[in-house]
């Protein structure tokens, strides 16, 4: 098995005045060597939380159930903090979407590479500082030496999410989580960057999971996605797959509610999802998105929706059949 | 004939910031000539990434900055003569943040309402009447208006500001990244109403984004600023089509289309984008130009025109290569 | 998503999650103060000693004035030697030290109130002017407050009633302008937040003028903390003023006073304690019970996410 990462059935409730949040709810995925995988969704839909679960990083008010989480055939479902903590920064890194508030400012860029070196592994500084030499200039940073001296307010936002990604790297880990890496980055540099991300991870042959809104940096980015929408994974597939042929009315509406020039007539309205996203507290029954969706029907608030596999990567959790969401079919 | 309802003429700012402890304060040119005119009815986009001096722009239009040098004149007067309460009446913005763009300790009624009680516009009944009015435009529920914002959504709040900037029927609506931070579905929704509000009110719109995929669906006419300049003018479908400066297409390749048969584009631009502080000599693009040449390096480069379009380059023209 | 303030379920359940409501920013602090112990004891302490100086005289029948000389220095009603005739017992020159503490909280409290409010109107005009305006002017509220704090008040309060004579009012007036510099150090920093959001910039550019943007716009986001530094202020104001009139600098017998009370006890220290310990209890209580409101303000008014 070429996993890196194996989900099943993940869950986590968040405990808040108003009731139980159910922010992610019944999540399975798997990240195989080498594959950028991407959790794609609006904000609240939970991306964020089920990385944070996989990483042990959830707040104390959240309570995580899983089936199983496998990690590099390892089973870390019930894996306590110090063993999540020799995992982490090591074999499982992640990339935050604020470069200025995720490196600190009190330490020199060279100090906080080799720091993540030797917490992990008993190497000499001068082997750390080595490797960070090498990786910064892996990353496309010139004058690496001199700039290990430098502190992080000298750098601008795109070299100091450079600077991320080298220190994800020090370890050579086997899985990198990427959070919104370049939402916060001007557009020229945003494409270098995510160019950089995915020419490391091919190189060092780690699984890649890139968490973001955007689906331009999906369909550009990612090889497989899977798309949530209040607390659920509601499709999965390869990239191609579901671009061109979407099976959720989410994924369908959220696709065509983009701007896209060339494709879009400008002037023109577009097309709309009514509404807006529930809040998952308390009790929930059967679909999540009918009250926005224009096939909903009276089955689709019975029961719980489960999962349809077309085939092995390919699934959508909707009781219509493919045919009829393609062709509009409605209610 | 589109007679002028906005037009900037070689627009400056200049700030004074501290450089450091000891050396003293430096001049930061946050705008150097910018100059450009909107007919009525039009949307220009101000395009540019952050540092190009479009948020700058927008505060000189609305008067919340004052002009180093140069002119704005909307409607043909000059803002330098009009009173604060008179530029309010021409022009309104809607801002990006729809968290603090609204007051939190007001009610959605009163935020609303400002622009007529700051400018002692109609009696409390007809503001009454009109915040009724221009909520339903917007798609708000008049019950709201006894609401405070922190019990709104983010696409409501963005509504309650583009209510609050219609309410006095302005000319022009400054609009300065209003769906960045909105979800994507909230974004169409937003869209379709600026579009909507901008027929049936007659409204002309600057629109400042970062975001072209907005900006190619509701500009009829873009102006691309980089580092404070206008480098590239023109009707929206022909800068888009056929962008002639380098940066404007290094921009517009940039851009990530949700097309999964494309790869990631190869944009190859050298360097980082520079400090304003530190503004290079020549054509303040030329350290990441692929194009540049020796005169690029020393000469600033002069505005050419043909038909509609403008371009600020010493070699303008369709990208080379690969 | 609507920030993080905590939302109130409603009961539609429709299998799609509880529909939320969220609190208004009054509900949330109103339901917060009810739960907040501090707060409470705090209010209690506060509310007791309003409640003495209202209704002091239906709590005792003497006035404070009135010597009885023939019954000076009875101890308390729990001291072997005290009666229930004055049950705080009488000072040395006979005067019911109960009516003395009732009437003296009025003058405590009339005096911390004046003096922050005083304080209040001048520190928040100068701090919002130096927020609001920035560059020169923020300097030269600086530099004010710089010069302010460089003087110790008490010092500065004894050489002007040295000057002027001490009396209710020139006390007031003299700590009310020596107070403000916690108000302008922390609304001036405040009002710099405030404007960097964008609601200050559509108020500008609503055509608000800054008169209006700086008392409707700006002030009611400084409330919270407003009310939280003036609590504290107050429990400062009356400590200064007892300590004034022990210094007998302050409000001049035979006023009563809880600081001149102390002062006048501290001959009688050794033998006749209650003396001392009877006011001093009560300003204990006074000024915790100002602080610990104060804290409790703090904590209710601030806004969610933040401790």
């Amino acid at each position: 098995m070429s996993d890196v990462l194996e989900v099943k059935g993940l869950n986590v409730d968040l405990s808040i005045p108003a009731g139980i949040l159910h922010a992610v709810r019944d999540v399975s995925f798997s990240v195989r060597k080498g594959e950028t995988f991407s959790l794609v969704g609006e904000s609240g839909c939970g991306k964020t939380m089920t990385a944070l679960a996989v990483m042990g990083l959830l707040p104390r008010s959240a309570t995580r159930r899983a089936e199983k989480i496998r990690f590099e055939g390892e089973d870390i479902t019930d894996a306590d903090d110090t063993r999540m903590t020799r995992i982490r920064g090591a074999r499982m890194t992640m990339i935050f979407q604020e470069p200025m508030t995720s490196l600190d400012p009190c330490y020199t860029i060279g100090d906080q590479l080799e720091e993540v070196l030797l917490e992990h592994r008993k190497v000499s500084r001068r082997e750390a500082r080595e490797r960070a030499v090498f990786l910064l200039e892996k990353v496309g940073i010139t004058a690496a030496v001199s700039r290990l001296k430098q502190y992080p307010h000298q750098l601008s936002g795109g070299l100091r999410q450079r600077v991320m990604i080298a220190m994800s790297l020090m370890c050579g880990p086997s899985l990198i989580i990427a959070d919104e890496p370049t939402t916060a980055l001007d557009v020229t540099i945003q494409a270098q960057i995510l160019s950089l991300l995915v020419s490391v991870q091919k190189e060092f042959a780690t699984g890649m999971i890139l968490i973001t809104h955007d689906l331009g940096v999906v369909a550009r980015t990612a090889d497989r996605l899977a798309v949530m929408y209040c607390g659920q994974i509601v499709e999965t597939g390869s990239v191609r797959e579901v671009f061109r042929r979407p099976l959720h009315p989410y994924t369908r509406g959220l696709m065509r509610c983009i701007p896209i020039p060339g494709k879009t007539r400008p002037g023109q309205k577009l097309e709309t999802i009514p509404g807006i996203v529930p809040t998952p507290i308390g009790e929930l029954r059967g679909c999540p998105f009918r009250n926005r969706c224009f096939f909903a029907r009276p089955a689709c608030g019975a029961e719980e929706v489960e999962e349809i596999w077309l085939s092995p990567g390919r699934s959508y959790r909707c009781i219509l059949r493919p045919d009829d969401v393609m062709e509009g079919r409605a209610a | 004939m589109n007679h002028a309802v906005l037009e900037a003429r070689s627009v400056a700012k200049t700030y004074r910031v501290n450089a450091g402890m000891f050396r003293g304060s430096q001049a930061l040119h946050a705008v150097s000539d910018v100059s450009f005119s909107l007919g009525k009815g039009e949307v220009l986009g101000l395009v540019g990434e952050s540092g190009c001096g479009k948020t700058t722009m927008a505060k000189l239009i609305l008067g919340l900055e004052t002009l180093t040098r140069g002119d704005i004149f909307i409607d043909g007067t000059s803002i330098r003569e009009m009173s604060h309460r008179e530029i309010a009446r021409r022009v309104q913005p809607i801002f990006q943040d729809p968290y603090s763009s609204l007051n939190p300790r007001k009610s959605i009624g009163s935020i609303i309402s400002l622009p007529l009680r700051a400018l002692g516009i109609g009696t409390r009944e007809e503001w009454e009447q009109k915040v009724g009015e221009i909520m339903e435009r917007v798609g708000l529920p008049p019950r709201l208006r006894h609401n405070y914002p922190n019990q709104l959504s983010g696409g409501q709040r963005q509504r309650v500001a583009v209510a609050r900037a219609l309410i006095m029927r302005p000319e022009i609506v400054l609009c300065d990244e209003p769906t960045s931070a909105l979800d994507v579905s909230v974004q169409a929704q937003i869209l379709n109403l600026l579009i909507d509000l901008r027929e049936a009110m007659g409204l002309t719109y600057i629109l400042i984004s970062h975001d072209l995929a907005v900006v190619e669906h509701l500009a009829t006419k873009v102006d691309v600023m980089y580092l404070g300049r206008i480098v590239e003018e023109g009707p929206a479908e022909d800068i888009f089509s056929d962008p002639l400066h380098p940066y404007t297409q290094a921009l517009l390749a940039s851009v990530l289309t949700p097309d999964p048969d494309l790869g990631l584009p190869d944009v190859r631009l050298d360097a980082e984008y520079p400090n304003p502080i530190h503004m290079p000599p020549g054509c303040s693009f030329h350290p990441r130009c692929p194009r540049a040449e020796k005169i690029c390096r020393t000469v600033l480069p002069e505005m050419k025109r043909e038909g509609e379009r403008r371009v600020a380059c010493h070699f303008p023209g369709p990208a080379r290569g690969g | 998503m609507s920030g993080t303030t905590l939302p109130i379920q409603q009961d539609s359940d429709t299998g799609l999650g509880r529909e939320v409501v969220f609190p208004t920013p009054g509900q949330v602090m109103r339901r917060r103060m009810r739960l907040h112990k501090g707060f409470i004891a705090g209010a209690i302490c506060v509310l007791l000693v309003f409640m003495m100086a209202i209704f002091a005289p239906i709590l005792t029948p003497y006035n404070p004035y009135t010597q009885h000389l023939s019954e000076r220095l009875i101890p308390p009603v729990w001291d072997a030697k005290g009666t229930w005739k004055h049950p705080l017992g009488t000072d040395n020159l006979g005067r019911d030290y109960l009516s003395r503490l009732v009437y003296g909280s009025r003058v405590s409290l009339l005096i911390g109130f004046s003096c922050m409010l005083i304080a209040m109107v001048i520190g928040t005009l100068l701090g919002m002017a130096a927020g609001y305006f920035g560059g020169k002017v923020d300097s030269l509220v600086g530099f004010i407050i710089t010069v302010r704090l460089a003087l110790p008040a008490v010092l500065v309060a004894v050489a002007v009633v040295a000057l002027i004579g001490g009396s209710m009012q020139v006390v007031i007036l003299v700590l009310g302008c020596l107070i403000w510099d916690r108000f302008a150090v922390v609304l001036r920093t405040n009002t710099q937040q405030i404007c960097s959001m964008d609601y200050v910039d559509a108020a500008r550019a609503a055509g608000c003028s800054t008169f209006r943007i700086m008392f409707q716009e700006i002030l009611p986001n400084l409330f919270n903390n407003l009310m939280v530094i003036a609590t504290l202020e107050i429990g400062r104001a009356i400590l200064l003023e007892a300590a004034l009139s022990f210094l007998g600098m302050g409000v001049q017998p035979p006023t009563p006073s809880w600081g001149l009370m102390i002062s006048e006890g501290k001959e009688y220290m050794l033998f006749q304690p209650y003396l001392i310990t009877v006011p001093g209890v009560a300003l204990f209580i006074l000024v915790l019970g100002m602080n610990l409101l104060g804290d409790g303000l703090r904590d209710v008014t601030a806004p969610e996410g933040q401790a």
